[in-house]
């Protein structure tokens, strides 16, 4: 074996970096890895109680591997829950970045009284729990006719998201220097040409990057869209936390409904990365930062 | 290009003024410096006359016309910031025609602008460069290309050399002074380095607290320093402060007593002094005008009523280049001065110093101010 001839310190990084492998390993892919699985598997793979998993698993059930996939797509109306999900995440997200962003500017580049205190209450606002902040709308919405609505669940994910994506959009304002738009102004440009021509293109990373918080956050909600939806309103989330409760558990189904739910993620996830290089806003000034 | 007047001019800050009623007019076409340690106001002015604050009371004019409430996007300025400010996004290019851009200027117009621009700050071949891919002084450049190639009638230079090392800061004073010598446009530069305040302007404006000290031509600031903190700050190595000179009279002259030297007193000053019954002043000399007695060209105003010879210990010598720094000592009171390289001066020695009386600055203790101005108070 070569491996004698390995001095400590390339032992450590060999280390390392297998350790990082099994890292990313557990993390990332072992989840997935398990609901791809059992959405491709016979539903004896699952661990029934006091059983044991049967791996290698059986694969595909009555012949055919994708038969999960084809009965949640078929008897449990998955397209429709697909549309939805697109449509409140969609929303929460135009909705979210709209409301937050002229907010986040404000809070970094004007100061007016309570200003530290308001951006604060966000932040409390955020580790309320969803159950307080679901059930305490409830009256409300039901009032103004919200319930089971695609509106009232895109408000209340709306809300929920904003803290979040207003913390994230004040850290990006707060990386542009004030001088850029000063600059702008000198060369003749009116306040409003200087959002769009300077500070629009510079915080366009950060705003791919609060509009995924946005986007998985509402994609990923089950407790306030129970709350607030109702049938006609309910997600993908909904639907496979379904399978999983009451008596009769189908695992199978709702690891086929969770391996959809994957596929816009890593989608995004890839798409989006292309615009947070983390050199894009350099240059520009004395000292690089 | 305007001329640019400044009346009144304040600005406040929670009670305290940033700027006190400065006044000044700025000629058309005139490179003019404001210089004063941080926290002076130079920014805070140049600031206001950018538009980017608005003054808490007072008026700004460009020519005739009151710009005080004007936008800054209206009022045909060109700046470059302190930390250049670039725009990250675009490259060298697009930086430069940003503004013509936005101004809709014809394409062409653009095109032949950006590359006059490009020309004049010596940027050619980079002009597809990403930002991030310039040294500091090719940055500094595009800052400049893209300020002026608006043709501002107005150009204000925020500390532009402050972040670039030693060497690039010479090459690219002369360079803005070389500029400035081709498109003539009025500057107001902003530094807190004397130095480039006395190489590159037409005229000196030096700010304290937000007041102005001194305005005058690079000569008559370092000169005819109105009082004792322009004279401390313009100049390297700096002015010499001897505090509590007691002023003694023999036979109709006067002579300054510090510490165990003497020497004698200017003929100018004797009617400050008299008239304002001072008993001590402070005296200012630099360090140029120190010499080794035995260098000195035997002086014309030699005779045995005017005493200029004080008797020193060397302590340090600092060569300079051409010149050599001795840091003097007698008792506790310590002198720089400044003779020539070949001067044969050792650590330690005693050594007669010459003071070229002629150029002494006396203040008044508790006031500060320069007595040779007394005539004009």
């Amino acid at each position: 074996m070569r491996n004698k001839h390995l001095t400590p310190k390339q032992l450590l990084i060999k280390t390392l970096f297998w350790g990082l492998i099994i890292w990313i390993c557990g993390t990332i892919l072992l989840p997935i890895f398990a609901v791809t699985m059992y959405s491709l598997a016979d539903e004896t793979t699952y661990p029934r109680s006091g059983g044991d998993m049967v791996i290698p698993p059986h694969w595909g059930q009555e012949g055919n591997l994708l038969h999960h996939f084809k009965m949640v797509w078929i008897l449990e109306d998955l397209p429709v829950y697909l549309a939805r999900s697109l449509v409140l995440a969609l929303g929460t997200v135009i909705l979210s970045i709209t409301l937050s962003a002229p907010a986040a500017y404000a809070f970094v580049r004007f100061r007016f009284p309570f200003r530290k205190i308001l951006l604060l209450s966000f932040f409390v606002f955020m580790m309320m729990p969803d159950i307080v902040f679901g059930v305490s709308l409830f009256s409300m919405f039901y009032k103004w006719g919200l319930i089971n609505t695609i509106i009232g669940v895109i408000m209340v994910h709306t809300l929920r998201a904003i803290p979040l994506t207003l913390l994230i959009l004040n850290g990006v304002f707060e990386s542009i220097p004030p001088t850029l738009e000063e600059a702008a102004f000198t060369m003749g440009t009116s306040r409003l040409r200087t959002l769009r021509k300077v500070i629009l293109p510079l915080s366009a990373p950060g705003v791919a990057a609060a509009s995924i918080y946005a986007f998985l956050l509402s994609w990923d909600d089950f407790v306030l869209t129970v709350l607030v939806g109702g049938p006609e309103s309910y997600n993908l989330a909904v639907l496979a936390s379904r399978f999983m409760i009451g008596t009769d558990v189908q695992h199978y189904r709702a690891s086929a409904t969770a391996v959809i739910m994957l596929v816009p993620v890593l989608f995004v996830n890839f798409f989006v990365q292309r615009y947070m290089k983390s050199d894009y806003l350099t240059g520009g000034m004395a000292r690089d930062f | 290009m305007a001329a640019v007047t400044l009346k009144n001019l304040s600005k406040m800050y929670a009670k305290v003024a940033a700027n006190d009623n400065i006044n000044m007019k700025i000629e058309e076409g005139e490179f003019i410096t404001l210089v004063g340690p941080s926290g002076c106001g130079k920014t805070t002015t140049l600031r206001m006359i950018a538009g980017l604050l608005s003054p808490s009371s007072g008026s700004i004019f460009f020519d005739d016309e009151d710009v005080t409430h004007t936008p800054t996007q209206n009022r045909g300025i060109g700046m470059v910031f302190q930390d250049y400010a670039l725009f990250p996004h675009l490259n060298v290019w697009d930086n430069i025609g940003f503004g013509l851009k936005i101004q809709k200027y014809p394409k062409d117009q653009v095109k032949q602008r950006v590359r006059q621009g490009v020309e004049m700050v010596n940027l050619i071949g980079l002009e597809g460069r990403a930002l991030s891919e310039l040294s500091g002084g090719q940055r500094q450049r595009v800052a400049l290309a893209r300020a002026l190639v608006m043709e501002p009638r107005v150009f204000l230079l925020d500390e532009p050399l402050s972040n670039l090392d030693a060497k690039l800061r010479l090459h690219m004073r002369t360079e803005l002074k070389r500029i400035h010598k081709r498109i003539g446009v009025t500057t107001i530069y902003v530094t807190h380095d004397q130095v480039e305040a006395m190489t590159l302007s037409n005229r000196v404006i030096i700010m304290l607290d937000g007041k102005i000290q001194q305005k005058g031509t690079p000569k008559e600031v370092y000169e005819k320093p109105i009082n004792r903190f322009v004279g401390g700050f313009m100049g390297s190595p700096p002015m010499n402060f001897l505090e509590n000179c007691e002023i003694i009279r023999e036979n109709d002259h006067l002579f300054l007593v510090v510490k165990g030297i003497r020497f004698s007193v200017p003929r100018h000053f004797y009617r400050a002094i008299e008239r304002l019954n001072l008993s001590t002043v402070t005296t200012g000399i630099r360090p140029e005008d120190l010499s080794d007695r035995n260098d000195a060209v035997t002086s014309q105003y030699k005779s045995h009523m005017l005493d200029d010879t004080i008797e020193m210990t060397i302590d340090v010598i600092e060569p300079i280049g051409a010149n050599k720094l001795l840091d003097l000592y007698h008792k506790d009171l310590r002198l720089s001065a400044i003779v020539k390289a070949d001067s044969s001066v050792l650590p330690d020695q005693h050594i007669n110093i010459k003071v070229n009386l002629e150029r002494i600055h006396l203040f008044d203790p508790k006031t500060e101010e320069s007595l040779a101005y007394f005539d004009k108070l």
